[in-house]
């Protein structure tokens, strides 16, 4: 069975692959470095606007938007990972994830450098990330997944979606 | 039938009731919900009844306790029922459950008073889902916030002659014979602020249990109906902040919560006040 399924890229039309077996991701850019999330948390992808400020919150919340009725916030992943830059010009781009549990359905946009890829992967694709090093904490990361030779990683979109407790900043 | 009603009009009677019964139903706002409340003037719950069903049914244990409170919710059982015979509205354990999980599925609670003999009490409290608010749109630095109009008590440009300072820190504003404290916006939410010169700036003199602050705002928009959204649903509560809502021009503007801004600036007094101040080496 697995031979009828043609390998990865080798098909007539470039990055699509019409037969897929596993789950599918979107992955983005935070500076050079790839990221991914389960496409099925993805609401919609969103191009930057200036959100409402929430007062003395956190440096990597941004705001909230008005995305069709529904107050939004907007939590700017390079400065919650102190990945890049955060800047925002016309690429900027915002991800906007949908994680349904079951008492509680939360939506939240993130800041990304860019989007890219859909990617293709089974579990077995997903290695487990060294516990050591790196500026993202350990309770984001799903796993690592090989693209080519890069690497992306996997997020894990219900512990990012956790907001973390309001404080009065002075 | 006919012969019940004649026997209920008689027990009424005795009781020093009028004979026909009365069922009031009652709706108000309280906080941010609305209560609903149907009572009745008639025998009241047994509680005795309602406890030996429930031991019967095996709910409970025969040696439990239960404040009076306690016994009526046992009412919202599933399969809970008292009567002997069931009728073809009633008696059959199931409505109080499903009247119960209904309320509860809109977020809102039921509570059952009572008195034997006199008539119980059903509250219904359930959220506002849709709160509309008068709101004076206001302008500090970038942001657009709004503040309830309920809680204004009037609004002026600031006239430097009537700014003291008191104590060192706390600046306060003479209105007739009031000494009003400032609140710069700006500084309580950690803005950016266009104008941080107190002169320049207009203030709104807003009232919250008895105190009066005033605001200090760079400028005074629109007189607008809001509709509130909450925060919570995505976000969570947040300091100074009852909620948010879209403006017409699509964008989203939160609106004060004046007590808990009173609030705040009280802490934030308090925790300088209480700071002892070191030498620095």
């Amino acid at each position: 069975m697995a031979q009828d399924i043609p390998p990865e890229g080798e098909h007539s039309i470039e990055g699509l692959d019409f037969i897929t077996n596993g789950d599918q991701y979107l992955t983005f850019l935070l500076a050079d470095e790839q990221y991914a999330v389960d496409i099925l948390c993805v609401e919609e992808i969103r191009s930057w606007e200036r959100p409402t400020i929430i007062p003395n919150s956190p440096l990597c919340i941004k705001g909230v938007i008005n995305m069709r009725g529904i107050i939004v916030p907007i939590v700017d992943l390079r400065v919650k990972f102190n990945v890049g830059e955060a800047i925002y010009i016309e690429t900027t781009v915002v991800i906007v994830l949908t994680y349904q549990s079951e008492d509680k359905s939360r939506t939240i946009g993130f800041v990304v450098d860019a989007v890219s890829d859909v990617l293709n992967a089974e579990e077995s694709d997903i290695k487990p990330a060294p516990a050591f090093g790196g500026r993202v904490a350990q309770q984001f990361i799903e796993g690592l997944i090989n693209s080519d030779t890069s690497v992306v990683t996997l997020l894990n979109v219900e512990n990012l979606q956790h907001v973390e407790e309001h404080r009065v900043a002075n | 039938m006919q012969l019940i009603t004649v026997l209920n009009q008689k027990i009424r009677i005795a009781n020093g009731k009028p004979e026909k019964g009365t069922i009031s139903l009652d709706a108000y706002h309280q906080g941010g919900n609305i209560v609903i409340e149907i009572t009745d003037d008639g025998a009241g719950i047994n509680s005795e009844a309602v406890f030996n069903k429930a031991v019967e049914k095996g709910l409970i244990d025969s040696n439990t306790t239960l404040t009076d409170a306690q016994v009526y919710d046992l009412l919202f059982e599933p399969g809970f029922s008292t009567v002997e015979e069931v009728t073809d509205i009633s008696g059959r354990g199931v409505g109080m459950d499903v009247v119960k999980r209904n309320i509860q599925s809109l977020g809102g609670r039921i509570q059952v008073e009572s008195k034997p003999g006199k008539g119980s009490k059903f509250k219904v409290n359930l959220p506002l889902t849709l709160a509309i608010l008068d709101g004076q749109l206001v302008k500090v630095g970038t942001e657009v916030y709004i503040v309830p109009l309920i809680s204004i008590v009037e609004s002026l440009q600031i006239d430097s002659k009537l700014i003291n300072k008191v104590s060192g820190d706390m600046v306060l504003y003479r209105l007739r014979d009031d000494n009003v404290p400032i609140l710069p916006i700006y500084q309580l939410f950690n803005l950016e602020a266009e104008n941080r010169e107190l002169h320049k700036a207009l203030l709104v003199v807003v009232e919250a249990d008895g105190q009066k602050v005033g605001l200090m705002v760079d400028d005074l928009l629109a007189q607008q109906q809001v509709v509130i959204k909450s925060l919570k649903d995505n976000y969570q509560q947040v300091g100074g902040i009852s909620g948010a809502t879209i403006l017409g021009d699509g964008s989203v503007a939160m609106i004060l919560d004046i007590p808990g801004i009173i609030h705040m600036a009280l802490e934030n007094a308090q925790r300088t006040q209480t700071q002892p101040s070191y030498n620095v080496a």
